[in-house]
């Protein structure tokens, strides 16, 4: 792994002039990253991650110019140049992200060059919105969904770097797909959600990887009857890489969190997961569980799991498990002794192990496991 | 011409040997049981016949319908008529049962290069199969062997042998974890399924699952070799004096 030059890359974000959005206000940002926050190659959050490439100037920190608008901006998204939404931008950007811990975040909102809000309020009646690619290097989404008000979003993202700020309101209601095609390029990705008193967000995300491919999550559980569930699958090949970091935060008493995630890791691809709950002192009679299991099918594939608790509540539910195996010999035995070849065994075993999360006939096509 | 023959069959499991040439012939319209003490080697001769790959075949050779089938892949055995019911069915959660019978289903009609069968008649044929096992048809949609109870799993062994009509099926204990009325129903299937153009092996440690199902021929098996064998009256004369007194030949 190289160094991070960081005075080079302060340097150049300083001098950093922004064409789009230029009453954005970056200076927080800035100090942030001054003070040090730049991730560090070998550091536990990119301990089998390089970060360097992401801050290679060919694939990253580069100014497009003016960008233009989406290429298909569908209804209720609106882009952030439009005055009509500037002050939602200004009361809720960056509120669900913790750019301390999430610095490529931060580089990602100084050089934000694409910009949508997506606005539910109750009286919407919005069923579903397709959110598919961006034009746009540093894309930056505004997910806010009013008191009691439900969306459905289903977004598609390949090899850009997308972040994703969703506020899940009083007794709203958020589900949120989401499918990662395989890309060619690097890319990095977060999903920052707050989530409000009895408030509900699900997460079904679909990926494979890419050439370097970083996605970050972090929830924020902000009251009581809060609710996060997150699921996700992912099919690795070739040499593709695909890094998890996922983080709850049980910030209020009487939340509940689920996260279940399955890989599946073929040929010489590489699969990182850290799946951390934090428990707050005062979040007590929290509900938390993780699970984390891996499919190793090549001998040079590789994958790297671990679970993380942080509990500082003593009245709390949380478990967690992560495993990484490869098939089941006996299960193989089972279906050829049933005339079923070994091919089509293990095609029909990996797809059984990764249904157990997969819930979206989309979903399934990007895991090309379709029956 | 028998359906099986096996000849002179030694095996081992990682270098230890556990067959020491068995010699049996089961002919079409037969059903034959085996039986021995635990240990004795019952369940590798039934996995050796199925072709299971942790089993060293040291000499000898198998032969289905004439043709020999030992070096074959278990896939390849299955689709020339060989079944094997597990004493233990794999649970694999996240495959339905119709799903896994379905493929099975196809796979033997493409190795025999017979039509597809239709999803209406396949469902049709799936369902009468679980109805005769006593099996509500919702099972068909469960995860394979998931969270089934014991009698549950050896009845699934049964439905599969249903469907596929194999040529001589090998049961491998699969009396075991049954309670009375779960044994009548399971001898009821199979009983109604051996006909004069199959053969049945019931592997087996105890003697009561012949009480439902009459055996022409009752082999022993002690340390890996056939000790003895004759007809159903051996059964009962092992039922009343144990395996000791053969062991000891």
């Amino acid at each position: 792994m190289g160094l991070v030059d960081a005075a080079s890359v302060i340097e150049a974000l300083e001098a950093f002039e922004p064409h789009y959005l230029p009453w954005l206000d970056r200076r927080d940002t800035l100090a942030v990253l001054k003070d040090g926050a730049l991730p560090r190659p070998n550091s536990e959050a990119w301990k089998y991650t390089d970060p360097v490439p992401f801050f290679d100037p060919q694939d990253n920190v580069s100014d497009r110019g003016e960008p233009t608008t989406s290429p298909t901006t569908p209804s209720h998204t609106v882009g952030f140049e439009s005055d009509t939404v500037r002050s939602l931008v200004t009361t809720y950007v960056n509120q669900a992200v913790d750019q301390r811990r999430y610095p490529l975040a931060a580089i990602s909102y100084l050089k934000v060059d694409c910009g949508v809000v997506i606005h539910v309020k109750p009286e919407d009646k919005t069923e579903s919105i397709e959110l598919g690619e961006l034009d746009g290097q540093f894309q930056r989404v505004l997910v806010i969904v009013e008191a009691e008000a439900r969306l459905e979003l289903i977004e598609t993202s390949t090899g850009s770097n997308r972040i994703v700020e969703c506020f899940v309101a009083p007794g709203a209601k958020l589900r949120h797909r989401r499918l990662q095609p395989p890309g060619t390029g690097i890319d990095y990705n977060l999903v920052a959600i707050n989530i409000a008193e009895n408030g509900s967000y699900s997460l079904s995300q679909y990926s494979t990887g890419a050439r370097l491919r970083r996605n970050d999550i972090s929830v924020n559980i902000l009251g009581k009857g809060a609710e996060a569930e997150l699921t996700g699958a992912w099919q690795l090949n070739d040499a593709l890489h695909l890094d998890n970091q996922i983080s709850v935060n049980h910030m209020f008493a009487g939340g509940t969190s689920r996260q279940h995630f399955r890989g599946n890791v073929d040929d010489r691809a590489k699969s990182i997961f850290n799946g951390r709950i934090y428990i707050a002192p005062n979040a007590q009679q929290t509900n938390a569980t993780l699970t984390n299991r891996n499919l190793v099918v090549s001998a040079e594939a590789e994958v790297y799991t671990k679970p993380e608790l942080e509990i500082y509540a003593n009245d709390v539910v949380c478990s967690h498990g992560a495993t990484v195996g490869q098939l089941d010999t006996d299960a193989l035995f089972y279906f050829q002794s049933r005339g079923i070849g070994e091919a089509d065994a293990r095609a029909i075993l990996i797809r059984g192990f990764l249904n157990e999360v997969v819930s979206h006939a989309d979903g399934r096509a990007l895991l090309g496991i379709e029956t | 011409m028998n359906l099986l023959e096996i000849s002179d069959l030694a095996a081992s499991v990682a270098n230890q040997p556990i067959l020491r040439g068995i010699d049996l012939n089961i002919g079409a319209g037969e059903v034959h049981a085996i039986m021995g003490p635990n240990g004795s080697g019952k369940s590798t001769l039934a996995n050796v016949i199925a072709g299971r790959e942790d089993y060293q075949i040291d000499r000898g050779r198998i032969a289905l319908e004439g043709q020999e089938i030992t070096t074959l892949s278990p896939e390849e055995r299955a689709h020339r008529g060989l079944f094997l019911a597990f004493q233990y069915p794999i649970e694999i959660p996240g495959v339905s049962n119709m799903e896994f019978l379905k493929a099975a289903v196809d796979s033997h009609a493409q190795a025999n290069g017979n039509p597809e069968i239709t999803a209406v008649d396949f469902m049709q044929m799936a369902r009468n199969a679980a109805e005769q096992l006593g099996l509500n048809p919702e099972f068909l949609k469960r995860g394979v062997n998931e969270g089934f109870s014991g009698g549950e799993k050896k009845r699934n062994e049964i439905l599969q042998m249903l469907m596929l009509k194999p040529k001589v099926s090998i049961l491998d204990e699969t009396d075991s974890g049954l309670d009375i009325d779960a044994l009548r129903v399971v001898a009821n299937g199979i009983s109604t399924f051996a006909n004069t153009t199959n053969a049945v092996v019931l592997v087996t440690h105890y003697q009561r699952l012949l009480d439902h199902i009459e055996p022409d021929f009752v082999h022993v098996i002690a340390n890996g070799s056939i000790v003895r064998s004759g007809d159903r009256s051996l059964a009962l004369e092992l039922e009343e004096k144990g395996y000791s007194w053969l062991e000891k030949d």
